[in-house]
């Protein structure tokens, strides 16, 4: 099934042009200071480490950091297995999480208002 | 051509339907909503992935469309009187046909996709199940799948987001089946039915008889709970994670879970 997996490969890959990878130090900086919204989704991230997640099943409480250049969230438990790790772009006000295995999440950015 | 990951625990994880390989001689006979493969069970062997250490997977990459390894080999309906999906579907999960006009499989057909992609996929589940069986005295078999929460054709109105099969009760240990649902249950903001619209398919009644020491359960997801419910199907990286944490725990019990 090329086609598909054509498409699948370009939907996984942050190869656009106005994509940039953020930094470990960015990715801390940024954070905290904004909120990210998806398709029904909401999340903020706190700076003492919590994370706060909305959609239409209610809100979920989790924990993130950063590791390298990467964001790692946990939910439902601390303990090493539960966490996974994402690289983070960005183009403009769009968010995009990447992970080891090629999926791809775009989020928009707003800021946070505390 | 049929992937599997070798862990030394009792269990095995079905992986049938995630699949999106087509050969090309069939390609050519699907219509544009056969080419759409909108049926597939998207990304579930990512969602499953690293959960937990010494499972088992056994992978079919060849779609569903060509055949469903999760259908009785020999044609038997799987929800006798309810709208279902076939051996060798001809329609998609709403109903609309999947093949250009004549261009659908025939008996021989159908009869040399059973030996080419079906028959491997369960002698390689059977011979996991065989091998981990030898390893422990017993073998439980999670069958991994998922769906779109909301398919008039299939059920009226919105799927839960956990759907345990256990052909009522027949596949597993009780004890096996009231650790899945206790755990959906305790997932906070996730709703759960046990033998609800989706009760098992073939795998899960084929290979589930506890008296030998064969515990089988099927785990149907909502696709709502981790990607995009239409092409293209887009993965959910926040609703994801918030699931894998659930399925988790739910693997993880079931890893540690012995005989009384």
């Amino acid at each position: 099934m090329k086609f598909i997996a054509f498409i699948t490969a370009l939907f996984a890959t942050p190869c656009f042009a106005q994509e940039v990878r953020l930094t470990g130090d960015e990715i801390q900086e940024l954070l905290p200071t904004i909120v990210v919204t998806g398709n029904q989704t909401w999340q903020n991230f706190d700076l003492n480490g919590d994370t706060r997640y909305d959609d239409a099943r209610g809100p979920s409480h989790g924990w993130w950091e950063v590791r390298g250049n990467q964001y790692c969230s946990a939910w439902g438990s601390r303990e090493p297995s539960y966490w996974s790790c994402y690289q983070v772009w960005r183009d403009g006000e769009t968010l995009i999480w990447s992970n080891d295995s090629g999926h791809r999440t775009e989020n928009h950015i707003q800021n946070r208002q505390n | 051509m049929i992937e599997v990951a070798q862990g030394n625990s009792p269990l095995v994880l079905g992986l049938p339907h995630t699949g999106t390989d087509v050969p090309d001689e069939i390609l050519a006979s699907f219509n544009e909503t056969g080419r759409d493969l909108a049926d597939t069970d998207w990304h579930i062997h990512t969602l499953y992935e690293g959960l937990v250490p010494e499972i088992t997977t056994v992978h079919t990459p060849v779609h569903r469309y060509v055949i469903d390894v999760n259908r009785d080999p020999g044609g038997i309906s799987l929800y006798p009187g309810e709208n279902t999906t076939t051996l060798c579907p001809l329609t998609d999960f709403d109903g609309n046909g999947i093949y250009k006009t004549g261009m659908e499989p025939d008996e021989a057909e159908v009869a040399s996709r059973r030996e080419k992609f079906h028959k491997p996929y369960h002698e390689a589940l059977a011979a996991e199940l065989d091998r981990v069986r030898a390893l422990h005295g017993f073998a439980l078999l999670y069958d991994c799948h998922s769906i779109r929460s909301g398919i008039p054709f299939l059920f009226d109105g919105t799927l839960p987001d956990f759907n345990t099969g256990t052909n009522l009760g027949t596949t597993c240990d009780a004890s096996i089946e009231t650790l899945v649902v206790e755990r959906c249950k305790r997932a906070d903001g996730y709703t759960s039915v046990l033998n609800g619209r989706f009760k098992g398919g073939w795998t899960t009644r084929h290979y589930g008889r506890p008296a030998e020491g064969l515990h089988a359960i099927q785990m149907e997801l909502a696709q709502s709970t981790y990607c995009l419910e239409r092409a293209p199907w887009i993965w959910d990286a926040g609703k994801a994670d918030r699931l894998r944490a659930h399925l988790r725990d739910i693997v993880t019990d079931l890893q540690n879970w012995k005989p009384a």
